[in-house]
This record gives C-alpha cells, sequence and structure tokens, in this order.
C-alpha cells in the first residue's frame, strides 16, 4: 500500500495544524519555570490579596487534599465566636514519627488587624507543600523537621476587620465583650462609621481657630498649622459619636484586650500591662494554642508574625529579665542573617529597643517551653521606595503620601467629604484606608510573605539535629566490653537551651545501646574524647543522660557491658532528632 | 515537699531510751468528726434547703470532684456588694467545716433578723472546698503531709512522673518521718525535750546526731526519699501575684488548675465582690501586712495607704479571740509566692483577709502537771539547781508548743520513735516517729462549732466595715425662672473606702457612678446626667456634683449613686418656687 500524501487542499491545511500541535504539546509539558515558586503548583493561588477566615479555610483544606503525604489539618477547637483553630502539620511523614523530629511552631494573627500575618503562614504552608518535590532544599528541610502552623490566633477578630467598618490599627483586641469604661455597658460605644464607606478614618472641621492646615502638597492630609501661621481646621478624632451620652466618643469598642499580652511568662495583670485579660491563656484561643504546643514539647524554634515596621524580635520583653549570654548568642547570630534577607528590617530586643510587654507569646515559648523565638514585624516603610526614611513605624509621611500618589494612584485615601454631625454640626470625614498603612499593597505582600518565609525556613535549619558520628567496640581484657559512641549536633542551636537546662523544661538527651542479653555495669559521658573528667550516669547506666550538645557540639559516651554483644548505639533528644547507628 | 522538709527541722519523739510515759499515738491524721468530701457536700446540701441559699458547682477536679460555692442572697445577689469566703487555700483544712459551719451559723442569724444586727443589703459566696482533692487527702489511708492536687507532676526533675511516694514503714496508720542515726548528722535532740529535733549549729560546737527524712524508701534509687509522690499543684502556689516559676508544686504555669481556674473565674465574673475571707497560714489577720515598695516592678508589701485598714482589721480580730485562742502564738507567715490571699489583694484588687482557723494553745501552768519545760519527761529527777538546760535559742520552739498542747489534751498527735528494719540502711538504725500530717492545724473536732461561731462573728463584723452610701443635699438655690443650681455630696459613713489603693490601680473594680434624671421638659445647662466619682474614703469621705438644671415646670429629679462592689443611695429632690426641696 503507497503512502497516500496527495497534494490536494484538504491535507495541505492539516499538516502544519499537525506539526503545530506537536509544538504547543512539547511546550505546555515543559512550562518555563521561574525562580522561586513552580508556575504551575498543584493547588493555585495567587498572593497579591488577602484572605478572610473563610477563604484561608478553603485554602488550607485545598493544600491538605492535594499532599496528604506532607501535611495534615487539624482544628484545636473552636474561638469564642465558633471559628476553628486550624493548625497544620507539615513534614515529609514518610521518613518517621514525625512528633520525634525537631518542630517548629508558626502563629499568625494573634492581632487580628495585622492581616498579612495570616497570609504569610499561608504562603509558607502553601510553598513548602509545593515546592518539596522540585527543591532539594525543602525536601531535606521536610525529612528533618516537622512544622506546625497556625495562621489565625484571632480569627473573630480577623474577620471583623476584613467585613466590619476599622482602620488599619483595629481590632487589636479580641472578641471577649469587656466594659472599658466601665459603666454596666458592653461595647457600647465603639467607632461609627459615619459616611458608611467601611473604614474608620478621621474627622475635621474648617475652623480658623483650629491649628491645623491642609498639607500643601496632599491634600488629603493635615499638618500642624506654623505658630505665625493661621490655621484651618480642628481635628476632632476618629470617625464615630457618642452612642451612650456619657460625654466620651468611641471609649467602649470591641474587646479591649490584647490576645498578646496572655501569655504565661512574667505575666502582668491590666495595672501593669494594658490590656492583660485575667490570668494567663485566660482567652480561650490562647489557652488552645498552649495546650498543644506543650503536648508538643519537641518544638525547639518558633516564630510569631505580626505588623508593622521591619523589625526582628526578640525578647525579654520584660525590661527587669535578661536572657543568659549563651542563648543571646544563638539569637544573634539568626538575627543578623534575617537582616540581610529583609532588607529595611532591624533585629531589635523588645524591651530594651522598643517597649517593655509582659506576657507575650515569643517569650513563653521560650523561657518556658525552651523554643528560640522570635517576632517579626512585617512591613517595612523602606520597601516605599528602598530608602531610609525618617518616621515612625509606618514611615514618614512624605513617603506614604507619595508612595499613594505615585503607585496607588491616590487610592490609598478616602477623600474628604461633608458630613452632618450631631455635635460637631457641618465637618469633615476622611483619610487613610484601612486597607494599607500596617500592611503591604498588593503587589508588595508576595514579597513580604517569600522573604518572611525565608527567614523561617533558615531558622528551622539551624534547629539542633543529634547525629552518631561513630559506634566502636573493644574487649576490656577482663571478660566485659566497652561501646563508645561519638555523637554530634551539626547545627547552631543546641540540643537544649540554656533555659531549658536550668529549668528543667525537657528531658536531657539519652543514649544508649540497641541489641538483648547484655548487661550495662556502668557508663559515662564527657564533652572531650580523652575521658580526662567523664561523668557517670547512675542509677540507670543503661541510658546515659546528656544535659545537652551544644550547637556544633560533641559529646562522647562509654559503656562497660557483660553478657551478649550489643548491635547498635542509639540517641534520643526531644528537641534535637535521634539516630541509631549499628556497631563498626 | 518544701513543707516536708520544714517539718524535719522540728520534730522529735518520745525519747525510748530512758523509758518515758509516752502518749499513745493515734491511728489518723484527721480527728473524728470531721467531714470528707461527701460529707462535706450532704450538708451543703442540706443549707442549700433554705430559700436564702442556692448551691452551685463552679468546676470540676482531675478526680471529677465538683467544686461547691453556696450563694447566700436570693436573686440580684450580684446586684449587692458581697464578702467571698474560702475554706481551705493549702494547709487549713479546718477552713472546710469552719466554712460550712459559718453558712450554717449565717443562714440561722438570716432567718431570725430581730436578734442580731445585720449589714443591710448583702450576699455572701461560700466556697468551703477550693481544692477538694486537696482536702481528700487528709483522708488517704495512709496520709502524708501534702496539700496538692491530683495532677501527675515531676517534682525532682528527673522526668520521672510520681515515682517516687511514702511508705508506711512502721504500720502505724501514719506517714511521718524517719531518723538515721548518723554522726555529723544534720539533726539532734531538743535538750528540754528529747522528742523534739532540732538542727545542729556547728558553730557552736554542736555535733548532730541523725539524718531525718520522711518516712519511706528510695522508689527509684536515686538517693532521695519520697521527693515524688503523687500529685500535685499546690492552690496556693498557683495565682498570678509573686508566681514561683518552675517550683515544686506551683505546676506549669499560673492558674494552670481546674480548681484555681474555677475559683479564679467565679471571682471575676463577680463584680460585686468587695472583700475575701479566706482560711489559710498565709494570714493576714493576726500578723497584718506591711507596706512594702516596688523592686524590679513587683510590689514587695502592701500600698502605704491601705496599711491602717489592715491594722484596724488585725485589732478587731484580736479582740475577738478568745483567750485560751492559741493562734497569735503561731509564727509569722513569710510573704507567699503565688498565693491566692495575697492575689485576692495584689492582682484581684479585692480587701484580702486570712486567718489561721486554729493553732494549739499554751496549756495552763500548775504546779502539779509535768511540762517539758521542767525536763523531767522521761529522765530521772532532776535537781533544777545545779543543771541549766542549754539555750538553743527558738529551734524548735513551735514543736515545744505542740507537744506541750498534744500531752496536755492527750490529743495522740505524736507518734513515739520506733526502730525499723530500713532496706536502703542495711544495720544501720532508723527509727521511725513524729508529728502525725498537719498535727498544728488541725482542731479537734469538738472545737469546730465554736470556731465557726467565732469566724461568723468575724465575718459580720468585717461586713459591718463595708462602705455604707448617702446622698445629702448640700446647698440650692433657685435663680428665677425655674433655673436651680443644686450642690449634692455623695459620703461613704462606713469605716472602709469604696475601693482599696489597689483596687483603684487594678481597674477591675466598678467606679461609682452617679445618674440624675430630670423632670419634664427640663434641661441640663451644665453638669452630666452621668458620670462617675471618685474613690471615696471612709468616715465620711465626700464629693460634691453641682448641676445647673432648667426646669421651667419643677418638678421632681431623681439621683442615684451606684456600683455593685459598694452599694446604692438614692436622693429624690423636689423643684419649685421655694427652691429645692428633699422630700
Amino acid at each position: 500500500m503507497k503512502a497516500v500524501y496527495t497534494m490536494n487542499s484538504t491535507k495541505w491545511f492539516f499538516l502544519p495544524v499537525f506539526v503545530l500541535m506537536q509544538i504547543a504539546m512539547a511546550y505546555a509539558q515543559e512550562p518555563y519555570q521561574p525562580a522561586g515558586v513552580v508556575s504551575n503548583p498543584v493547588v493555585e493561588a495567587r498572593w497579591n490579596y488577602y484572605r478572610d477566615y473563610g477563604q484561608a479555610t478553603e485554602l488550607l483544606r485545598e493544600i491538605a487534599e492535594a499532599h496528604p503525604e506532607l501535611c495534615s489539618l487539624q482544628s484545636l477547637g473552636q474561638s469564642t465566636g465558633g471559628r476553628e483553630m486550624w493548625v497544620m502539620t507539615i513534614t515529609d511523614f514518610s521518613t518517621g514519627d514525625s512528633d520525634a523530629k525537631p518542630g517548629f511552631w508558626i502563629d499568625g494573627n494573634v492581632h487580628a488587624n495585622e492581616i498579612q500575618s495570616a497570609d504569610v503562614v499561608l504562603y509558607t504552608a502553601w510553598y513548602l507543600t509545593e515546592m518539596q518535590a522540585h527543591s532539594e532544599f525543602v525536601r531535606r528541610l521536610l525529612a528533618e523537621r516537622v512544622f506546625y502552623l497556625l495562621p489565625m490566633l484571632s480569627p473573630d477578630s480577623r474577620d471583623a476587620h476584613f467585613h466590619e467598618p476599622n482602620s488599619s490599627s483595629s481590632p487589636r483586641s479580641g472578641q471577649i465583650p469587656i466594659d472599658d469604661d466601665r459603666d454596666g455597658l458592653f461595647d457600647e460605644d465603639p467607632d461609627d462609621d459615619l459616611d458608611g464607606d467601611g473604614h474608620i478614618t478621621q474627622m475635621r472641621k474648617a475652623d480658623p481657630n483650629g491649628r491645623w492646615v491642609e498639607h500643601p502638597d496632599y491634600p488629603n492630609d493635615l499638618i500642624r498649622a506654623e505658630p505665625d501661621e493661621p490655621g484651618q481646621f480642628l481635628r476632632l478624632g476618629s470617625e464615630g459619636i457618642d452612642n451612650d451620652g456619657d460625654g466620651m466618643t468611641n471609649e467602649d469598642g470591641d474587646g479591649y484586650y490584647d490576645p498578646n499580652r496572655d501569655y504565661a511568662w512574667h505575666w502582668q495583670p491590666g495595672r501593669i500591662q494594658r490590656g492583660a485579660y485575667r490570668y494567663p491563656f485566660s482567652v480561650r484561643e490562647n489557652r488552645l494554642a498552649a495546650e498543644f504546643v506543650m503536648a508538643h514539647p519537641n518544638i525547639a524554634g518558633g516564630q510569631s508574625f505580626h505588623n508593622t515596621g521591619g523589625m526582628i524580635l526578640r525578647g525579654p520583653g520584660d525590661p527587669e529579665d535578661s536572657f543568659p549570654y549563651d542563648d543571646i548568642r544563638v539569637y544573634d547570630k539568626i538575627g543578623q542573617v534575617g537582616e540581610e534577607m529583609l532588607p529595611g528590617y532591624a533585629y531589635t530586643v523588645t524591651s530594651e529597643d522598643l517597649y517593655a510587654a509582659y506576657g507575650t507569646v515569643k517569650d513563653w515559648l521560650y523561657n518556658m517551653r525552651g523554643a528560640l523565638s522570635f517576632t517579626n514585624e512585617m512591613n517595612s516603610s523602606f520597601n516605599y521606595f528602598r530608602r531610609e526614611n525618617e518616621g515612625d513605624w509606618m514611615g514618614s509621611r512624605e513617603d506614604q503620601l507619595q508612595f499613594n500618589d505615585l503607585l496607588l494612584f491616590g487610592e490609598g485615601y478616602v477623600d474628604w467629604q461633608e458630613y452632618d454631625h450631631p455635635v460637631y454640626g457641618r465637618i469633615e470625614i476622611g483619610g487613610r484606608k484601612k486597607t494599607w498603612g500596617r500592611q503591604p499593597p498588593s503587589f508588595l505582600l508576595e514579597e513580604e510573605c517569600h522573604r518572611n518565609m525565608a527567614f523561617v525556613l533558615y531558622h528551622a535549619d539551624q534547629l539542633p539535629l543529634v547525629e552518631i558520628q561513630q559506634a566502636t567496640i573493644r574487649e576490656s581484657g577482663t571478660g566485659k566490653w566497652v561501646v563508645e559512641a561519638t555523637i554530634v549536633n551539626r547545627r547552631l542551636i543546641p540540643t537544649r537551651l540554656r533555659v531549658d537546662v536550668e529549668r528543667h523544661i525537657t528531658r536531657p538527651d539519652h543514649a544508649y545501646l540497641l541489641g538483648d542479653g547484655f548487661n550495662v555495669l556502668a557508663s559515662l559521658w564527657s564533652d572531650e574524647q580523652f575521658f580526662e573528667y567523664p561523668r557517670e550516669q547512675w542509677p540507670r547506666p543503661e541510658v546515659a543522660e546528656i544535659p545537652r550538645i551544644a550547637g556544633n557540639g560533641v559529646v562522647y559516651v562509654r559503656w562497660f557491658v557483660s553478657g551478649i554483644r550489643p548491635t547498635g548505639v542509639a540517641v534520643s533528644s526531644v528537641k534535637g532528632g535521634a539516630d541509631e547507628r549499628a556497631i563498626d | 515537699m518544701e513543707l516536708h522538709i520544714g517539718r524535719v527541722v522540728t520534730l522529735g519523739a518520745a525519747l525510748v531510751a530512758l523509758g518515758s510515759a509516752a502518749t499513745p499515738p493515734s491511728a489518723a491524721a484527721v480527728p473524728a468528726g470531721y467531714p470528707d468530701y461527701d460529707h462535706a457536700m450532704q450538708q451543703l446540701r442540706e443549707l442549700a434547703q433554705n430559700e436564702r441559699a442556692e448551691l452551685f458547682s463552679i468546676g470540676v477536679t482531675a478526680t471529677g470532684a465538683g467544686i461547691p460555692v453556696l450563694i447566700v442572697g436570693g436573686d440580684g445577689h450580684d446586684k449587692v456588694p458581697a464578702i467571698a469566703v474560702v475554706g481551705d487555700t493549702g494547709g487549713a483544712h479546718a477552713g472546710v467545716p469552719t466554712v460550712i459551719g459559718m453558712a450554717r451559723e449565717l443562714l440561722d442569724r438570716l432567718d431570725q433578723p430581730a436578734q442580731a444586727e445585720l449589714p443591710a443589703e448583702l450576699a455572701y459566696y461560700f466556697i468551703p472546698l477550693p481544692s477538694p482533692d486537696a482536702y481528700s487527702r487528709l483522708f488517704e489511708q495512709p496520709p502524708a503531709e501534702r496539700q496538692v492536687n491530683a495532677r501527675p507532676a515531676d517534682e525532682d526533675f528527673d522526668f520521672l512522673v510520681d515515682e517516687d511516694g511514702f511508705e508506711d514503714l512502721n504500720g502505724d496508720g501514719l506517714i511521718t518521718l524517719m531518723r538515721v542515726a548518723r554522726d555529723g548528722g544534720s539533726q539532734r535532740t531538743h535538750p528540754a525535750d528529747s522528742r523534739v529535733l532540732i538542727s545542729a549549729d556547728a558553730a557552736k560546737g554542736e555535733l548532730g546526731e541523725y539524718d531525718v527524712f520522711s518516712e519511706g524508701v528510695d522508689n527509684d534509687g536515686d538517693g532521695l526519699f519520697n521527693e515524688d509522690p503523687p500529685g500535685g499543684v499546690d492552690f496556693s502556689r498557683n495565682f498570678t501575684f509573686n508566681y514561683p516559676y518552675f517550683q515544686v508544686g506551683a505546676g506549669p504555669h499560673q492558674v494552670s488548675e481546674p480548681e484555681t481556674r474555677a475559683v479564679a473565674d467565679f471571682l471575676f465574673d463577680h463584680p460585686n465582690i468587695a472583700m475575701v475571707l479566706s482560711f489559710s497560714p498565709e494570714e493576714n489577720l493576726a500578723h497584718p501586712w506591711k507596706p512594702g515598695d516596688t523592686k524590679g516592678g513587683q510590689r514587695t508589701g502592701i500600698d502605704g495607704r491601705d496599711e491602717p485598714v489592715f491594722d484596724h482589721m488585725s485589732k478587731l480580730y484580736r479582740e475577738l479571740l478568745p483567750e485560751e485562742s492559741g493562734v497569735l502564738d503561731a509564727p509569722d507567715p513569710d510573704w507567699g509566692e503565688g498565693s491566692f490571699v495575697e492575689w485576692a489583694y495584689f492582682h484581684y484588687g479585692r480587701w484580702s483577709l486570712a486567718a489561721r482557723p486554729w493553732w494549739p494553745a499554751e496549756p495552763p501552768k500548775s504546779e502539779e502537771e509535768k511540762t517539758p519545760d521542767s525536763a523531767e519527761v522521761g529522765s530521772e529527777q532532776r535537781d533544777d539547781s545545779t543543771e541549766p538546760i542549754e539555750d538553743v535559742g527558738n529551734r524548735g520552739k513551735d514543736d515545744l508548743r505542740l507537744l506541750a498542747w498534744n500531752d496536755y489534751a492527750s490529743a495522740g498527735r505524736f507518734a513515739p520513735w520506733e526502730a525499723v528494719d530500713h532496706p536502703d540502711f542495711p544495720g544501720k538504725l532508723v527509727e521511725v516517729g513524729g508529728f502525725s500530717p498537719f498535727a498544728d492545724a488541725l482542731p479537734p473536732a469538738e472545737k469546730l462549732p465554736e470556731l465557726a461561731s467565732l469566724h461568723t462573728g468575724l465575718l459580720l463584723e468585717l461586713a459591718g466595715l463595708l462602705p455604707k452610701l448617702k446622698l445629702e443635699l448640700a446647698d440650692q438655690e433657685h435663680r428665677g425662672d425655674g433655673v436651680y443650681r443644686l450642690e449634692v455630696k455623695a459620703i461613704n459613713l462606713g469605716y472602709l473606702p469604696t475601693v482599696s489603693a489597689l483596687g483603684e490601680e487594678s481597674d477591675l473594680l466598678y467606679p461609682l457612678q452617679y445618674t440624675l434624671a430630670l423632670p419634664d421638659r427640663a434641661q441640663l445647662l451644665d453638669g452630666r446626667l452621668r458620670s462617675r466619682l471618685s474613690p471615696l474614703a471612709g468616715g465620711g469621705g465626700s464629693q460634691t456634683i453641682i448641676w445647673l438644671i432648667d426646669a421651667p415646670d419643677g418638678g421632681e429629679v431623681m439621683i442615684t449613686i451606684y456600683s455593685p462592689s459598694v452599694g446604692r443611695a438614692e436622693l429624690t429632690l423636689n423643684l419649685n418656687e421655694s427652691g429645692v426641696h428633699d422630700e
């Protein structure tokens, strides 16, 4: 049968189409992969917007369904308002008991208005699960470590920020009703969205006797009049009216309590620490999180996310407190690397450079759970124009207004609009929208998330990891065996931090023999190989109890054994993992 | 554990060698007649049948025991000032039957108001058993001196839990002490009574003869004895003021236990509570608290402005105590760590008063009676003129007192030293003996009714000190055409200020609020319809409120001042042509 390729018109049409299809299919199988995350993830996700509780829940569920071999989703229980407290565990489940691996804890959004602090945790969950198959670093990290992610510590207030009128600074509190002004009524006089635009902005009144004037270049802004300059406006405060007729305006809104002053280390009551609630973990959401952390003593590192200002914070938060020098050196190493990968962020000590803060998450994680913990205040104003600027945590006034003009095209502010106020008469309402300021605009969010995640992964990679470098055996000459093992920790962070050792938070590292039919008569361990000043393990010499293995440290163990020759040596560290090795 | 080491210093024994007349030991720590948990609950249920009283459970312990509150005050109890009365906060077991007895007596008195002057409009919250599982340890077989709840705890930091408890080596049904003879040991006998052991002071040339431990064997082979028995967390180490982080008995963190959370939440949920009266060895009525400054952000004493109040209450308490009470001789307690009593003042911001329910009294001295001080016990007749007793200072003083009372009352609280074979000390002389658990804290059951009466009297006296509010028209003026100026004084005629200094700082209590109700068509020209008053000092402290009212038709104005923890006062005034008049 001869091949039929006649040159009639129909066949002429199909041949080029066929060829083009082949080329197209070849390209579809090999998408162009940028550096960063893959362009064709299993779970599609954009990172230029903020997810409310429902959307975050949906994403977490999608990730868990798509990657069951790498992550599992659980709820710790319900918040005060009935929302689930999601925790996602991420690790390579095929490489051993996940809770025996060194653990890393990440929490976000304890302050609900600090909304990007949840999205960065979601980004981390998505990135780790998507990149495990494509990145050797991520593959190794998930084999060696387990991550516990809690994206929304205050889910009720997160939804309140999203869906109720608020500013970028509210609600910081949770949603338990509290009678802030002690008048017998609860939350009866919050801010009021008088113009119904969904943002709590500012009120001003035209008044030549007022001492505020419009900024010459930026009409959205009010600045103080110079002493020799006539004024134009009175500033009347945040949008609102005196709902309860007590002469005070907006004095009793959501809460007020600060969920990040509810943790146990150096907790202080409200008269010393503003916003403290009744006693540690008296806020339900915090209690659920704390119970999970306490049930996972393998957690060796922690990260809390907040905004704003561009800081990598370590404790102490109590000015009278001090951390051991040992542990500070480890903090410093990691903090300095953080400053490199987060331009515009400063590694800072809370009580020294920021303010006194009693009862915070990171201080509890470190001081009472023995986990090296940071808080990142996300969003540096450095990011507006990649230049240092004078100003507070949100940057200089000029930088913010210029950014609004040139890069947001003016959308960042509500223009002044007239309003008839029941007390103040004809006023104007306007000001910054709640949707940016403390949190970045859409196009800066993904970078923010990635850089902060990278800091977390760097820290996680420094968690302790025990390894038996060598295990040998010899005869004693008196009818007994002498087994010796060299056990190392090749990471920056010791198997137990100094506070862990001093306060007995977790047990010492255990080194023991494998096999059957032998009897351990004595054991010694030493931090130098010549056993010049060893310590004897007594009672129970079978398990050498080693206080800790330092960062890039080593310990030597020697067992005197009678009976059948042991087959191997094992080491088990609560926060440093485990290892086994057959005796050479 | 801390408590036990403390006992080691001072306990003693009947001296076997010289054939003393030893007091027979009793086989139970708890005197007959004390209610156990079930009996206590039964008594509370009976009291709740009174229509003024209601019984609630505010929480459940790890063993499933409910934590009861008996509320006396009827509906609306949370709108009037209240006093919380808390029983055994730790080491004060007699507080349980005492608080139940106080509730009973109070209800009796309320049922016959003519017979007694009772402060008006008060509610009472009786919490006799804040830590039921700790109380129930007294009824264990054998009982030991432990006041912790049922939470398993690693008390010796060896990461084993509850692995080394007590053993009753001499089978007397009690956990006491054991002493091991050893030259150079830490303890020696007291020269005045060889039953008592005291520390040996090497600087004075004393050589010790014994090491002392609690009764038991070293179950985990670590060289320590009974250092990690079953349980637990001490109710009075688990609160937020001066919390002892990582110490034995303190729990994993502040307010970690169902017992402490239940009581704390109940107290927070009732802002009308003005005062807390508790029973505890950490008392402040026999030894009133003193002021101190702030070190490292932490207060070391009460606020100086509250000192007169604590002194006054201590004076009242001393006057109420019968002469034969031994409570004033009990040692001055140290500042607690994580204690409930201090939390109630320093963090909860209320007047917090605490009493030791009982302390063994000094027996009456007489010529015929032998007392330990005459040093005739177990010895041959001594010639007092030739041998003075060695002076060991205050060492053993409290134990001597307890023994004196024990012998006088034939209370059977002391087990004579008795040799046992001890597996951890082969070939050594080991003797078991000493005081029964909580020997100095448990009055005989027949004393309990009088203690309930005594403390009910105390409760009512304290209640009588609470603020009494009054409103008075201080000045008034009709300016004509229906414009009136009113000056009204809010006065506190009670002894106590409306809030303590710490209470004011705490921002937990409701300040006094005033409201003004105007007649029809009236307008306020100056002043507020509603605002708050400053705290009012006791004994006539006052604040003046001024209004300027435009009331063309005259009429009635009503002024109210109120705070749930202070009380209420009202004043109705009539505005007419001739001025403002009190109705």
